[in-house]
Formats: structure tokens, sequence, C-alpha cells
């Protein structure tokens, strides 16, 4: 009885884990916002970069994270929110970050906004700056075209000017 | 007999569209300085380019037409028309260099937008985009909200009998003051002191939610001006929903509300005559409208369970709604939570406000409040006439401004624009429904392009069918410019090869 007992609580352990570590995969922004019926409620892990701004309320803070193309609302402690140094914009690709909290298709909280309370955050890389280098044929473009319009200009003043 | 256009026809109409060309060239000076502010060369680069090859373009079609013929009503209007078309080719050049696009046609699909103040996009990767770019985007919005030829009559166009049949063009047909110029200048005027106003209230919201001031400051003079001119683009992937802020959304909904007014009645109240909104059969009519759209969206929205408060149910419904009703497009909620959450109802109330559209002679799309009102009002006047004796002659009156009796011309007149609305409603839809969306989907999207309002339900992205991405372009343009002077235009074009 006692062995059996054993398995039985080992078993159970066992489907457990497997079963919590299957919810905690990173869940895509587009499956939880397309499958409300799935998620809403639910504890979940999600993963994506900082883009925008890090918005303090209080103790919490707003803090808008990025995945392929859709961003979510994170509501978390401001302390945790503090951690990010590097938000995305154009010129830095932001902090990826692993978020694990409550998802909410339509927070009553925060007047049926869909958001994730987050109950923790990993930060899993900083960002890093993202370089745009200047086309020097873009710089030809521009003389040639602006030689043109001068010449169109000196042209169009000439045929505008008043007949006497 | 239609008389087939001469020389100077097309030299007018040439002479006049690049005068145009070039004070848009002179506007992309805007955002290649703010791209100069804040170090973003590349942008810069592409915007000196866009800027240089409008002011190359337009300068030669001035020399290559220049005439001394006067300009009659189908040339204004065929300018107005064509105006917009070259917007769109040049206003893309320093979207598609950014970047950003997959193709020339997504750059022009937004450039489009834009100046139609429509609001759906195909750009990607939104969250890194320059500031530069952010500022182009929206300065269509402004450009196109205002009226290119509006722009055009302010900064280069001198006053002629012609600036106005180019204004009406672009389906301004009030004279509010007695001089188009003046007329041009006075909606630059509440314009401006009303982006002053609300950039300040924005931004200051802004800053209180958290943002840092110059952030703040940016992203309140952009939402403002896409709220305004009813548009809708916003300089982040999450629409209004990155601000998590009710009173960014209040402030929002006051601008858009202000945005769908026709200019006439701003200019009323601005000259203390507060009486007017209260009788003003555009109002009337547009509270009439919201408040029963709403009502159904609310009743499916409770039905649907979507949100388990009343507090949420209003602010989510009611924002979409108006932003619907206005034009704008602004949203407070994912696309695709319109087909999981919203419902067949309520994605039909949203249908019909985008298709109601605003008021005349503002920034809104669609077919108008006043030609809603209008067509009730004949409806009514017919139904009296047939219960009253024959010899009855049946007045029906209206408010607008001033006291009006409802004429047969007046109905005839907006009833053709209202048909034409629901046609090109309908054309899109059938071209969605081509490509296999569903009926609901398409006649939302198509609707959404054709009143220039821009919430979408999913089907506008990059990956949707080039044949409907020109669809919805010429939508946007149709609407925006409200059939006529494009009539004039294929009516040009059609008169140089049958024209006797």
């Amino acid at each position: 009885m006692k062995h059996k007992f054993l398995l039985f609580t080992i078993v159970a352990a066992v489907t457990l884990l497997l079963n919590s570590t299957a919810t905690c995969q990173p869940v895509s922004s587009s499956s939880l916002i397309g499958n409300p019926q799935v998620y809403n409620g639910k504890f979940v892990e999600f993963q994506g970069e900082v883009v925008g701004d890090i918005m303090e309320r209080g103790n919490n803070a707003w803090v808008n994270i990025l995945d392929n193309g859709t961003a979510i609302g994170i509501w978390m402690k401001a302390s945790d929110a503090n951690r990010i140094k590097v938000k995305g914009d154009y010129s830095r690709k932001g902090d990826t970050v692993i978020i694990t909290g409550t998802f909410h298709n339509a927070c009553e909280v925060h007047g049926g906004e869909t958001d994730i309370h987050a109950e923790s955050i990993e930060i899993i890389s900083r960002g890093t700056s993202i370089d745009h280098p200047v086309d020097p044929k873009k710089y030809a473009v521009i003389g040639i075209l602006a030689v043109i319009s001068l010449g169109l200009f000196l042209i169009y003043r000439n045929i505008s000017k008043p007949e006497v | 007999m239609i008389f087939k256009p001469t020389a100077d026809d097309y030299k007018l109409i040439g002479l006049y569209t690049g005068k145009l060309t070039v004070a848009l060239g002179l506007i992309k000076f805007i955002p290649a300085i703010t791209s100069l502010f804040f170090r973003e060369w590349n942008t810069m680069l592409d915007f000196l380019i866009g800027a240089v090859a409008c002011i190359a373009l337009g300068l030669f079609l001035q020399i290559l037409c220049k005439t001394k013929k006067d300009m009659d009503w189908a040339h204004g209007l065929t300018v107005a028309a064509l105006s917009w078309v070259i917007a769109m080719f040049m206003g893309a050049i320093p979207l598609y260099l950014s970047g950003h696009f997959t193709s020339y046609i997504d750059a022009c699909f937004d450039a489009m937008s834009g100046f139609a103040t429509t609001g759906l996009i195909l750009i990607q990767d939104i969250d890194h985009i320059s500031h530069g770019l952010n500022m182009w985007r929206h300065l269509t919005m402004f450009i196109g909200g205002q009226g290119i030829v509006v722009i055009g009559l302010t900064l280069l166009v001198k006053g002629t009998a012609g600036a106005y049949r180019m204004f009406v063009g672009e389906a301004r047909e009030e004279k509010i003051l007695p001089n188009v110029i003046q007329t041009a200048r006075f909606i630059w005027y509440v314009s401006l002191t009303y982006l002053i106003l609300g950039t300040l209230s924005l931004t200051a919201i802004g800053i209180i939610e958290g943002m840092p001031p110059l952030r703040a400051f940016l992203h309140g003079i952009w939402i403002f001006i896409a709220a305004f001119d009813t548009g809708g683009f916003t300089p982040q992937s999450q629409n209004i929903i990155y601000y998590h802020s009710f009173p960014y959304e209040i402030v929002t909904m006051i601008i858009m509300v202000l945005g769908t007014m026709n200019f006439a009645l701003h200019y009323a109240l601005w000259s203390g005559n507060r009486k007017e909104i209260r009788k003003n059969i555009e109002i009337i009519s547009l509270v009439i409208t919201t408040s029963g759209l709403f009502a159904i969206a609310a009743a499916s929205l409770k039905a649907s369970g979507a949100y388990s408060g009343v507090a949420s149910m209003f602010r989510r419904g009611f924002y979409q709604i108006i932003s619907a009703h206005s034009g704008t497009g602004y949203s407070t909620i994912y696309a695709s939570q319109f087909l999981t959450d919203w419902g067949p109802l309520a994605m039909f109330a949203i249908t019909l406000a985008m298709a109601f559209g605003g008021s005349l002679s503002s920034t809104a799309g669609g077919i108008k409040a006043m030609r809603i009102a209008t067509f009730f009002k004949a409806v009514r006047q017919d139904a009296r006439k047939i219960m009253s004796p024959a010899a009855t002659i049946v007045i029906e009156k209206f408010h607008h401004i001033k006291d009006l009796v409802l004429e047969e011309k007046f109905v005839r007149n907006s009833m053709i624009i209202l048909l034409c609305y629901v046609i090109m409603y309908f054309v899109g839809t059938i071209a969605g429904m081509c490509y296999g969306y569903p009926l609901d989907q398409s006649m939302f999207e198509s609707t959404s392009a054709a009143a220039n309002v821009g919430l979408s339900c999913g089907i506008t992205t990059p990956a949707m069918p080039t044949l409907l991405k020109v669809i919805y372009i010429i939508q946007m343009w149709f609407g925006r410019l409200e059939f006529i002077s494009i009539f004039a235009l294929i009516g040009f074009i059609i008169a140089r090869f049958r024209g006797k």
C-alpha cells in the first residue's frame, strides 16, 4: 500500500510538472488575442521586445512588449519595470524579456483592456543599437535632382517675367 | 455633344497641378528638419529626395504648361482629382525609401490612406520607425484633411475664380466666408488654434501618464493631427491602446468630434452663435445615429459577454462607435477582437457608423450626416404629400446655419452622392468576397476604406492581394473627394477620345 501511494505521488508530480511546463511555454501575442476562450484569465508566459515608453503609474508601470508585429500592454511592478534598460525605437532594439502573469482579454481593472498582469519578469537579452548606414547613392540622387530643379527654376523665372 | 479638350485645357490642368506639386515638395522639408533634429540621417536624405523630386516635377509641369487660359469648373475639379493621384505617388517616395514597405504599391497605399485621412496601414515594424517618418505620416493626414488645394490656395495660388472651383473639387462645398481664400485661411486658423490646444492637452496627459516630455509632445502633436483630421494614424502599432490611459481616450474622443464638425458650424460657434449647436441638422442627425448605433453595439456586446462590466463595455464600445462615426479609425481594441469578441451585430453597427460618416465640409468621410438627414426629411415630405389633399404644397424645412427649405435639387444631389457611396461600399465588398473573405469582414473593410475611416478587422495587411490594395486605394480616393471631381477627370479623359 505504501509503495502504491509513493508510485501514485511520483506519477502525479511528474504529470503536474509536465502540464505546468506545457502551459508555461511562451505564447505568441496573436495566439493570446485570437483565442480568448483558451487564454483569458490563465497564467501565461509571454516573450518579446520592450518597445516605446515605460509609463509608471504609482507603484506599477505599463510596459508594451512586441512579439511578431503585435504588442501587448504588461502591467507590472515599477521595480520590475526599472530593470528594463533599453526600450525599442528607431535607433535601438529593446530588451527581450519573458513575462509570466495572468492574461486578461478584457481586464476589468483596466476598463476592458487586453493586458497581462505580470507576476515576474526575466530579461533574456539586453537591447542593442540599430545601425542605419547611409546609402551614398542617395547623395548622388539628391545632387542630380537639385541641379535639375535649379535649372528648371531659372527657366521658370525667365518665362514668368512680365512682358514689357 | 462632347467638346474635345484643347491643348490649353491640358496646359491649365498641368499648370495648377504643378503648383500644388511644388507646395507638396516644400512641406516635405518639415519631416526632413525633424530628422535633422533627431540625427536620423537616412530618413533626412529620403525626405530631401522626395522634396526635390516634387519641386522638379512641379516646376517642369509649370514650364511645360504655361498658359493664360482662365479656369472653369471642369478644370478646377480635374486639377483637384489629379493632384491627389500625384500627391500619392510623390508622397510615397520617402515612405518607400524608409524600407518599411514590401513594395511601392504598399507605400502608395499608406500615402493615399494618409492624404485621404483614412488610417488603414500596410507599413511594417511601425514601432521602430523614425521620428521624421512619423512626422510625414501624420503630416499627410494634416495635408489631406485640410485639403491639398486648401494648402495650395494658402501658399501659392493667387485668388481667382478658379481657386473656388478647385476648392469644391476637394468636397468642400461651403464658402464659409465670401472669399474662398479667406475661407481657406479660416480653416487654417481654426485648425491651428485647435492644434495648439489639443497638442498641449495630450502632451500634459502624456507626461502625467509617465511619458518623457519630448515624446509626450511628439505623440501629442501626431495624435492630435490624426484625430482632428479624422485620419487615424498613430506612432505605435497598438494604436490608442499603447497609452493605457482613460484621459487620453477622452481627449481624443473630443478631438475626433471637433474634427467631424462642419467648418461652417465651427465658424458659427466661433462667431458667438452657440445656439447653432442645438439646432443644426447635422449635429441632430449625428446625435441620433450615434445613440442608435451605440445602443445596437451595446446590446450585442452585452449578449456576447465580451465585457463583464458596464463601465468597460461603455468605454470600449462608445470609443469605437465615435471613432467609426467620425471617420477617424482610432481604436482601443485589437483588429481581430472585432471578430472574436464583438460579434456580427456589433460589427454591423460599427460598419453602419463608418458608412454614415461625419459632417459636410469637415475632414470626415462617409455619406455624411446632412445627406442621411436629407434622406429622412425627403421621405417624410413625400409621406406628408401622400397624406395631404392634392392641392396642398408640402414644405419641409431644416436648419443649417440658417433656416432652409428642402429643395428638389438639393435632395437630388444628396441622393446621387449617397447612392454613389452605397455602390462603392458594395463594389469593395464584392471584391473582398471574390478573394475569399466572408461577407461581414469584406463589408467592414470596404466601408472603412471608402468612408475614409481606417478601422480594420484584419483584412488589410501587406499579405493581402495586390488588386484588393489597388481597389482600396481607389475607394479611399473616391471617398475623400466625393466622386464629382473624379467624374470630371474621367469625363476629361473620355472627351479626349470621343469629343469633337
